[in-house]
């Protein structure tokens, strides 16, 4: 398990190593997030207010008010609305 | 909650992989989800709280085996497991959900590795090439 699949290579160097000893033994994945470079993605979830910020490292980038969520309950339900989009 | 998934070919390997949505980098303009992921990473409470949970009820609604044995991967920092990181947090959680087991200490690495963030996919398979073991001691007496 990790957080987030980038190109797969941790997860790839791990079930090399896991197949290593137990060649026969079903591995799965699980990860809380998938990279994806596609823009429609998540947009869904509506931003509160947009600003931009430069950063040296990305260019131009999409800031959010850190006040978007105020509660465990309405992170939960953003995250669990997403499931069904 | 329902787990996305697809199939990952690891060489002709062939990897379930599921997850709980999409990731959008920053340089792509990250959404809430993302940069609450990236909370997650970095401990907030509130955030390691919300996709934790949500990821255990997740785990809930699936068909995995009773005795599956979860680990970690490392960070770039960590040669052994540091505990009581937000992924071991995670995790305990993910194995108490469907009555498995978490043995945070099962993986270890052989050096120390770049950091991955900046790193093309070819320099981060060099990075990472063998540098995975596990610690038998462990798995051995692990009751997954």
């Amino acid at each position: 398990m990790d957080d987030i699949l980038t190109t797969g290579t941790t997860a790839k160097a791990i079930a090399e190593c896991l197949r290593e000893k137990f060649p026969t033994c079903p591995i799965k994945l699980f990860t809380l997030a998938y990279v994806s470079l596609e823009s429609f993605i998540n947009l869904n979830i509506q931003l509160n207010s947009i600003t931009y910020e430069w950063s040296h490292h990305t260019g131009w980038q999409v800031q959010e008010d850190d006040a978007y969520y105020i509660s465990l309950k309405s992170l939960r339900l953003q995250i669990e609305n997403n499931f069904s989009s | 909650m329902t787990l996305r998934h697809q199939l990952l070919m690891f060489d002709d390997q062939a990897v379930d992989h599921f997850y709980l949505c999409h990731y959008r980098k920053l340089s792509a303009g990250a959404d809430a989800l993302s940069k609450s992921l990236l909370r997650f990473k970095s401990g907030w409470p509130l955030d390691v709280s919300a996709w934790t949970s949500c990821g255990a009820e997740a785990m809930r609604s699936t068909d995995w085996p009773v005795n599956t044995l979860f680990v970690r991967a490392l960070n770039s920092t960590e040669y052994r497991t540091q505990l009581d990181t937000p992924l071991d947090i995670l995790g305990k959680n993910l194995a108490d959900a469907i009555h498995g087991t978490y043995e945070p200490s099962a993986l270890r690495k052989t050096r120390l590795t770049r950091e991955l963030k900046y790193l093309s996919k070819s320099e981060r398979k060099l990075a990472l090439h063998e540098v995975y073991e596990l610690n038998e001691a462990v798995v051995k007496e692990s009751p997954a």
